[in-house]
C-alpha cells in the first residue's frame, strides 16, 4: 500500500528557491510595546511589627510571624494630614498598647541596604516595583515583570530576622511562646502525616511540617527558662 | 484575472474593527460584606462632629468580673472596672473618570452616568472590603503552618481559637482563593463529607458578591484576593473573626442642592463635573470609611501557604 500523501503546505509565492534566496520577515502590524510591569496586587506601605507570641519556621530558622501596621489613613487608626500625610499616632499607640514592637523601617543590615528611586542608597525593608507606585513589599519578597507570582528571598529575610534579634530590635521567643508553637505544629504535623499515608500528594507537607516541627523542637530545648516568679500562698484552711 | 474585490482593497469600505455590543468585565473583587454581622459597624462621623475619629470604648461588664468569694460580715473590696478602646479614623476614598464628549459619544453607552453611578456603588464597597482584608493578617493568634496548604483542620482551630475567646457569632472567615481551594480540596479528599458545607446559593452569591462561597461548619466563608501575603510572601494571611474583632465606620458627605451631586448606595456621594471649555465630563465617586481592629481575641489569623 502506498504512503498516506499529506496536504501540501502553503508555499507563499515569493518564497526563496530551495537554493538561495532572500531571509522573510513577516509584517506583523504597529506594534505598541510598553516594558511590563509585575502584577501583584496592590499594597499600600506599612511598618513590620513583631508580637512575642507569633513566631514561624522559615528554613531551619524561627522568624517572627509579623503583622502590619498599614501606612494608609482609614485604616487601623491611621488619619490623613494635609499635603498627602498620614498621621499614625494612635495607629502606632494601639499596636504597642496590644502588646506589637513595631520595627522601624531602616532597621535593617548595612549589607541590605538599596537604592532609592534618585539612586541613593538608602536602608529600607521596603522597595517598589518598577513601574508600580500602588505596590510597596518587603525587600525579601521578589517579583517578576508581567507575572502576578512571587518569591521569597528565605536566606534573606532569615538574616534579616536574625539581625533583628542581635540589634535588640524584638527579643527572641520565649520559651512558653515556642511550646505553643510546638503544640499546634506538633497537631498540625501529625494530621498531615495521617493524610499522606492515604493520600500521596500531602507527602510534601507533611514531611515539610515535621521538619519545621523539628526546628521548634530544637529551639524549645535551648530556650528553657525559670517561669514567672510569683510568692507562696499560705492557706488558711 | 484582475480586478477582483479582495478585503484588503477595499478599506474604504470597511472597518479595522468592529466593537462587539457585548463586553467582559476586567477582573476584580466583586464581595460586598458590609452587611455581614462579623464586622461591626460603629457609626457614622455624622456632620458637625468636629472630628474624623470614633473612639470607640472596651468594658469588661456584663459578666466580664465574677462576684468574689466574701465572708459573712466582711466587707467586699471594690472590683477595677477594665476598660479600652479602638479609634477608628475615617479618611477619603475617591476616584473619577473623565471623559471627552466624542469619547462618551463613541463609547456605546459604557461612558454614561447609569454605568458610572453603578460603578461607583460597586467600588464603594469593595473599598471596605479590602480594608478589612488588611487587617486579617494582624490577630496574634494564628493558626496554619508556614508554607504548608491549608486543611479543614486548620479552619476548625480557628473557629476553636474563637470559642476559646468568647468570640460572638456569626463567624465570617475571609480567605484567599488559594487558601479556600486548599480547605475545599482537603474536605473532599479527607473529610468525606462528615463535616457540614453548604456552598452558596444563586441568591446569596447575588447578595453578597461572587466572593461568598457558602457556609462550612457555620462560617461564612467569603474569598477574595486582598487578601495579604505574610512572612515575605511565603504565605497568606487570612482570618476568621467575630463581632467586635473588626469595626468600621464611615461618614455621610453633606450634599447640596446641585443636580450634579447625588448620594447613591447610602453613603457614595457621586458627582457629575462638567469642563464645557473642554469638553469633558468627569464621574467623581466619594466615599469616607475607617477600619479598625476592636477585641483581639475575636479573630484568628489563618497564615497557610500562599
Amino acid at each position: 500500500m502506498p504512503p498516506k500523501k499529506s496536504a501540501p503546505a502553503f508555499v507563499p509565492t515569493d518564497a526563496p528557491a530551495k537554493n538561495g534566496g532572500s531571509a522573510y520577515v513577516p509584517d506583523l502590524g504597529p506594534v505598541n510595546r510598553q516594558a511590563p510591569v509585575t502584577r501583584v496586587d496592590a499594597q499600600p506601605p506599612f511598618l513590620l511589627k513583631a508580637h512575642p507570641e507569633r513566631w514561624t519556621v522559615m528554613g531551619s530558622s524561627i522568624v517572627p510571624m509579623f503583622g502590619r501596621m498599614v501606612l494608609q489613613a482609614g485604616v487601623g487608626g491611621v488619619s490623613a494630614r494635609a499635603g498627602g500625610k498620614i498621621d499614625a499616632s494612635d495607629a502606632r499607640n494601639m499596636t504597642e498598647e496590644r502588646g506589637w514592637t513595631l520595627i522601624p523601617v531602616d532597621a535593617v543590615p548595612d549589607s541590605h541596604a538599596t537604592t532609592n528611586a534618585d539612586g541613593q542608597v538608602v536602608k529600607s525593608y521596603l522597595y517598589r516595583p518598577d513601574g508600580r507606585e500602588d505596590v510597596t513589599l518587603l525587600r525579601y519578597t521578589r517579583c517578576f515583570p508581567g507575572s502576578s507570582a512571587i518569591e521569597v528571598d528565605e536566606a534573606g529575610f532569615v538574616e534579616f530576622c536574625d539581625y533583628l534579634q542581635a540589634e535588640g530590635y524584638i527579643k527572641p521567643p520565649a520559651a512558653y511562646a515556642l511550646e505553643k508553637l510546638r503544640a499546634r505544629m506538633e497537631r498540625e504535623s501529625g494530621e498531615l502525616s495521617d493524610r499522606a499515608r492515604e493520600h500521596s500528594q500531602f507527602a510534601e507537607s507533611a514531611k515539610r511540617a515535621k521538619e519545621q516541627l523539628g526546628v521548634v523542637e530544637r529551639a524549645l530545648l535551648a530556650a528553657r527558662e525559670t517561669p514567672s516568679t510569683g510568692s507562696a500562698v499560705v492557706v488558711d484552711a | 484575472m484582475a480586478n477582483e474585490i479582495i478585503f484588503s482593497g477595499i478599506g474604504d469600505l470597511t472597518l479595522a474593527e468592529n466593537l462587539s455590543n457585548t463586553y467582559i468585565l476586567l477582573a476584580a473583587e466583586r464581595s460586598a460584606l458590609q452587611n455581614h454581622p462579623a464586622l461591626l459597624y460603629v457609626g457614622d462621623i455624622g456632620a458637625g462632629a468636629r472630628s474624623n475619629t470614633l473612639k470607640v470604648p472596651h468594658v469588661g461588664l456584663m459578666g466580664y468580673d465574677l462576684l468574689a468569694s466574701t465572708g459573712d460580715g466582711s466587707a467586699v473590696a471594690n472590683t477595677a472596672l477594665t476598660d479600652g478602646s479602638s479609634t477608628v479614623a475615617v479618611a477619603r476614598y475617591s476616584k473619577s473618570y473623565e471623559a471627552s464628549d466624542l469619547a462618551r459619544m463613541t463609547s456605546g453607552g459604557l461612558i454614561d452616568p447609569s454605568a458610572m453611578a453603578m460603578d461607583a456603588i460597586l467600588s464603594g464597597a469593595l473599598t471596605l472590603t479590602s480594608l478589612v482584608a488588611n487587617l486579617c493578617d494582624n490577630f496574634s493568634t494564628t493558626v496554619g503552618t508556614s508554607g504548608v496548604d491549608a486543611t479543614v483542620a486548620n479552619f476548625l482551630d480557628a473557629i476553636t481559637a474563637n470559642e476559646i475567646a468568647h468570640t460572638e457569632g456569626p463567624l465570617m472567615a475571609m480567605l484567599h482563593p488559594v487558601q479556600w481551594g486548599d480547605i475545599r480540596k482537603d474536605l473532599g479528599i479527607n473529610a468525606g463529607g462528615a463535616l457540614q458545607f453548604a456552598p452558596a446559593s444563586a441568591e446569596l452569591i447575588a447578595f453578597r458578591g461572587t466572593g461568598f462561597q457558602g457556609s462550612l461548619a457555620g462560617v461564612d466563608v467569603f474569598t477574595n484576593t486582598f487578601v495579604p501575603t505574610m512572612n515575605a510572601g511565603a504565605d497568606r494571611g487570612g482570618a476568621m473573626f467575630g463581632k467586635g474583632a473588626i469595626l468600621w465606620a464611615d461618614g455621610s458627605i453633606p450634599v447640596e442642592a446641585d443636580p450634579n451631586q447625588v448620594v447613591i448606595a447610602g453613603k457614595v456621594l457621586f458627582e457629575r463635573v462638567r469642563a464645557g471649555k473642554s469638553g469633558l465630563t468627569a464621574y467623581v465617586s466619594h466615599r469616607y470609611l475607617g477600619v479598625v481592629e476592636g477585641i483581639d481575641g475575636f479573630g484568628v489569623t489563618i497564615a497557610t501557604d500562599a
